[in-house]
């Protein structure tokens, strides 16, 4: 009989099992891919480091034996480095590699260095994941240059050093753990031996730089390395230690959290429908059950009856979705696999089934949950369908009669909406929560594409952007440099104010003198740079301003005095003010404009253009014709080259996340009207009986889903707005941001997707109320 | 007199799991303005499934059913929801409300609905003072505000009537229209039912109740979906009371087979 009973649910209620199929399927798929996801991504970084043996601590400083001496002296007392590695470096300019015709040139906001191929720390790796070698005449690429320039194995690159330009062909791409990632702004290039030896005789010795790689000691923190060696006061161009480097693949850990978020949402969409279907089964049967029971059926029989159907439903779409995930794994990790080295073996797919079955059991769970009613079913409530006639509070929210201007349908449907408030729960959570899901990756998307996110990164807002030069510069060079740019522009008739941007090495050292960490300063010519979230920019050569975290980490606030070393000399500064970086985790100082250090390490020049703001775009196209050589870049091109990969990834994954969350909602608007009206048969009975139309019906049916919309509508978009934010700050907050302040387009977040998903729902409530059409007044008698 | 409803060799079949039921067979009637017809019958000889055709509720399988000069079948179903929401009322057996409003709420929806088609002449504030008075004449205005879960079935059922009522129909419709009340309860809804014929509403009721046929103009007697004969009663009238007239019904139906 049990059978009986379950081929009769299934023949009856087709369209709400499909629709709980598809979502069980969809949220195994995405769970048990993202869950392998994150697994491999995290684990392969891990393995991808060790096995490329990155050093705890890689250096960069001139080729000068001073230097040289100073670092070796450091490590005759210094017990915490085991080995130490050196290696020969080039520094090369975008304008001086010749790519192939028809190939991206290299971005102006990476910096490039020649390089052997290393052979004892920080390894590199071919695309097949053996160590990679060149012969003579060959070049290697990082496969983010690659895929940025377009470049070809086989294709030839110039190179030009000391006014003599060489060519070389293109090997296959290789995986650096060192400095692949795409958060990296400086990338190796690779030559054979031969090659970087014929370069370097041909350039002064003191132009090479040498790649210092330390080991630290077994049981030392590479931590510890990079403190010790900030002691020895040395001249340093680049430092990283192994934690930075693991963390500059943050990105593609952002992206397999996001998926795996994404698939909680699924789950929990998952639930709620459960947990509706089975609410409206039990009410739908609520008659049968008080018959059950009345005829000596047990509480256990009646539940097992149910469960046996969702048993099959999560075994079945659990089942699909594993294998779905399988393939869609190894599309979603073919991006990551490029860059890093995978791990093999069969846990990934142990992985995926334990997610599967974690959410199978789960299902299950949740279905014993909401069963709990049956225990509950009496016999009387089986005579009165459940009502028994007492009520404790006032039901009626609003009146019929009380109400003078509103409309019949409209007033069925805020009644209906106010007084059965709770059985529109799941579809009122689904549609805010699906509202807040596309608009949080959609305002993450909008601040990090906003020209004032490159303030985070330490530059100020302005029209243009040269280029960054990286080498060692005093302040009067490089304002003559601005002068001359400045006359040049001055005389073709081009108006601009031009503002260089200043890069140099600072190191803050604690009160107490122990602690110390290199930190990057910032200067510009303007006082105004960067937005303070407290205080004000420093003027006097005394003042500095510090980020927030750097504030937090050492205690100090606006008006404190903190200790610095720039040029080597110690100076107390004064605090005038707190800012946010996202560069090197949050810590960052600005200086004052006054204030005018002997070596810049790198700068930029900024301009903006004085003409009303339509003739910009024209004016930019024309600066950046005719001074090809500052390989100048806008705002939005600046962003782009320095977020690399991860805004094309987060603009694909904004897509897909639409689509699926568009598909969700058409499904569940689509279940939840046609189930109301089935539940309604009645009710429209009588209302035809008693003279309404099919299309005053369906307008009632409308309204009331449009009540529903426009409510989570607004709550969706406050939670986005509001409750994103923070969870963005969160993520935010391990790069170095202490207040994130969301950029949101008013056209899109208020106006677009709001609109968007009011189709979608729109759609699914008109293609669902076509019931109401067959349903004949006779029906009311059916009961 | 003008001829409000005329049925011509109305026919309904039910096919259940491949066999023909016939539920009417060739009936014809005619209900002139103002008239009062009820209907009676041994249990399954079609009585209601002849109210609802008639009706309009429910769909025929052959004939006509001519209604106010129109012909059901030829209407589109915005032409037969205006009629059903201008010109009929019915009172059905299992009262039908809907669970989502009150009492009061119920009873003047349909009111309220008449109102957003052309020229009414009503305002809302008529439906109400209409609908308060209807329920005060059936005493049930204390029971306004309630929930319909919250009332009696005989409460419910002159709820009902108030909402057959409340955009004054011509014709009104009622499926055992006292099946749940009390004797005295049944004779205020039997007292509002005539009064409101005497006004001019045409009525067609299904009973079994010889009390209340007897206060009707004319008797049906219906038996295995064909009408076996009518019995003429004449206009009733209270002061003249109705124990003649069931002494004289009953005679009938005893003929009948009853």
């Amino acid at each position: 009989m049990f059978l009986k009973i379950l081929k009769k649910d299934l023949r009856r209620k087709k369209v709400m099992n499909t629709v709980l199929l598809v979502l069980i399927i969809l949220a195994s798929t995405l769970v048990a891919s993202s869950s392998s996801l994150m697994y491999s991504t995290s684990s392969a970084l891990t393995s991808f480091i060790s096995k490329s043996k990155v050093a705890d601590l890689n250096v960069t400083l001139a080729n000068k034996p001073e230097y040289a001496a100073d670092i070796r002296q450091w490590l005759e007392n210094e017990k915490k480095v085991e080995a130490v590695y050196t290696q020969q470096q080039i520094a090369v300019q975008p304008n001086q590699i010749g790519m192939p015709e028809g190939r991206t040139v290299f971005s102006g906001n990476t910096s490039f260095v020649l390089s052997t191929v290393p052979d004892q720390v920080n390894l590199i790796y071919s695309e097949d994941n053996e160590l990679y070698s060149l012969r003579q005449g060959e070049m290697g690429l990082p496969v983010s240059l690659m895929l940025a320039s377009g470049v070809q194995a086989g294709e030839q690159i110039s190179l030009t050093n000391g006014g003599v330009t060489r060519n070389y062909t293109v090997k296959g791409y290789f995986k650096d753990a060192f400095m692949g990632a795409d958060l990296l702004g400086l990338k190796r290039i690779m030559l054979s031996a031969e090659d970087f030896a014929e370069i370097g005789h041909s350039l002064p010795q003191d132009t090479l730089m040498i790649l210092w790689s330390f080991i630290a000691a077994p049981g030392v923190a590479s931590s510890e390395v990079s403190n010790s060696f900030a002691g020895a006061d040395l001249p340093v161009n680049f430092e990283v230690d192994k934690s930075l480097v693991s963390m500059t693949y943050m990105t593609d850990r952002i992206i397999s959290a996001m998926m795996f978020a994404i698939s909680l949402f699924l789950i929990f969409i998952a639930f709620l429908t459960l947990r509706f279907t089975i609410v409206s089964t039990l009410q739908d049967e609520y008659k049968e059950i008080g018959v059950m029971k009345a005829i000596g059926f047990q509480n256990q029989a009646i539940k097992q009856l149910y469960l046996t159907k969702y048993m099959g439903l999560a075994c079945l779409g659990g089942a699909a979705g594993l294998g779905i995930s399988i393939p869609l794994t190894a599309l979603m990790s073919r991006k990551t696999s490029q860059y890093l080295i995978m791990p093999g073996g069969s846990i990934r797919i142990i992985i995926s089934i334990l997610s599967t079955v974690a959410i199978i059991g789960f299902i299950l769970l949740f279905c014993l949950l909401c069963m709990r009613k049956i225990n509950k079913a009496s016999a009387i409530d089986a005579i009165r369908q459940g009502q028994t006639g007492e009520r404790f509070k006032a039901s009626r929210r609003i009146h019929l009669h009380k109400s003078r201007f509103l409309p019949t349908a409209f007033f069925l449907a805020l009644s209906d909406v106010l007084n059965r408030l709770k059985s529109y729960t799941s579809l009122i959570l689904t549609l805010i929560l699906s509202t807040a899901i596309i608009l949080i990756p959609v305002n993450l998307t909008n601040t990090i594409v906003s020209p004032a996110f490159l303030e985070y990164f330490g530059t100020v807002e302005a029209d243009f952007y040269t280029a960054t030069v990286v080498g060692d510069k005093t302040t009067q060079e490089i304002q003559q440099e601005k002068a001359d740019i400045s006359r040049r522009m001055k005389e073709q008739g081009i108006d601009v104010s031009l503002a260089a941007n200043y890069a140099l090495g600072t190191k803050y050292i604690s009160d107490d003198g122990q602690e110390n960490r290199r930190i990057n300063g910032q200067k510009n010519d303007f006082d105004e740079s960067v937005p303070f979230l407290e205080g004000t920019a420093p003027i006097l050569k005394n003042e500095i301003a510090v980020t927030t975290i750097m504030s937090e980490k050492y205690g100090k606030q606006v008006g404190d005095n903190i200790t610095f070393e720039i040029d080597g000399v110690r100076s107390t500064f004064i605090i005038t003010g707190l800012f946010q970086s996202i560069s090197n985790e949050g810590y960052a100082v600005w200086i004052a404009r006054d204030y005018n250090p002997q070596v810049i390490g790198a700068y930029l020049f900024s301009g903006t253009i004085n003409a009303p703001a339509d003739l910009k775009a024209e004016m930019i196209k024309e600066i950046q014709s005719q001074y090809s050589e500052l390989n100048i870049k806008t705002a939005l091109e600046m962003l782009g080259e320095i977020t690399g990969g991860f805004m094309s990834q987060l603009r694909s994954i904004n897509a897909l996340l639409t689509a699926i969350i568009c598909i969700i909602t058409l499904f569940i608007t689509s279940l939840f009207v046609r189930l109301m009206i089935t539940k309604e048969v009645h009710g429209i009975a009588v209302m035809k009986s008693i003279g309404f139309t099919n299309s005053a019906i369906r307008l009632w049916q409308v309204l009331r889903i449009l009540i529903i919309m426009a409510a989570s509508l607004i709550l969706g978009v406050i939670a986005a707005n509001t409750l994103g934010g923070r969870l963005l700050g969160i993520i935010f907050r391990i790069f170095g941001l202490t207040k994130l302040e969301l950029t949101i387009v008013p056209l899109q977040v208020f106006l677009f997707y709001p609109l968007l998903m009011l189709a979608v729902v729109m759609l699914a409530v008109y293609s669902s109320c076509g019931q109401i059409r067959r349903v004949q007044i006779w029906n009311m008698n059916k009961e | 007199m003008t001829a409000v409803l005329e049925v011509t060799n109305l026919c309904k079949t039910y096919i259940v799991n491949k066999s023909q039921n016939n539920v009417l067979r060739n009936i014809n009637l005619t209900l002139h303005e103002g008239e009062f017809v009820s209907v009676m019958g041994p249990s399954g000889s079609g009585k209601s499934t002849l109210l609802y055709t008639v009706s309009g509720m429910d769909q025929l399988t052959a004939g006509e059913v001519v209604f106010d000069g129109q012909s059901l079948s030829q209407l589109s179903e915005k032409g037969m929801a205006e009629l059903r929401l201008h010109k009929m009322g019915f009172i059905f057996q299992q009262m039908h409300m809907l669970s989502n409003l009150s009492v009061y709420d119920n009873i003047i929806l349909s009111g309220y609905q008449a109102l957003s088609g052309k020229g009414s002449g009503r305002s809302r504030s008529d439906v109400n003072q209409y609908a308060d008075a209807l329920m005060r004449k059936l005493n049930i205005i204390e029971t306004a505000a309630h929930d319909i879960t919250e009332v009696s079935g005989g409460q419910l059922q002159r709820a009902c009537i108030c909402r057959a009522l409340i955009n004054e129909p011509a014709m009104l419709f009622a499926d055992e229209p006292t099946g749940a009340l009390n004797s005295k309860a049944a004779q205020e809804v039997m007292n509002e039912l005539c009064r409101i014929n005497r006004e001019g509403t045409t009525l067609m009721i299904v009973t079994h109740d010889v009390k209340v046929a007897a206060q009707s103009d004319k008797v049906l007697y219906m038996v295995d979906g064909n009408i076996q004969g009518e019995h003429v009663l004449g206009k009733y009238s209270p002061e003249q009371g109705s124990r003649e007239r069931e002494r004289s019904l009953t005679g009938w139906l005893m003929e009948m087979g009853w």
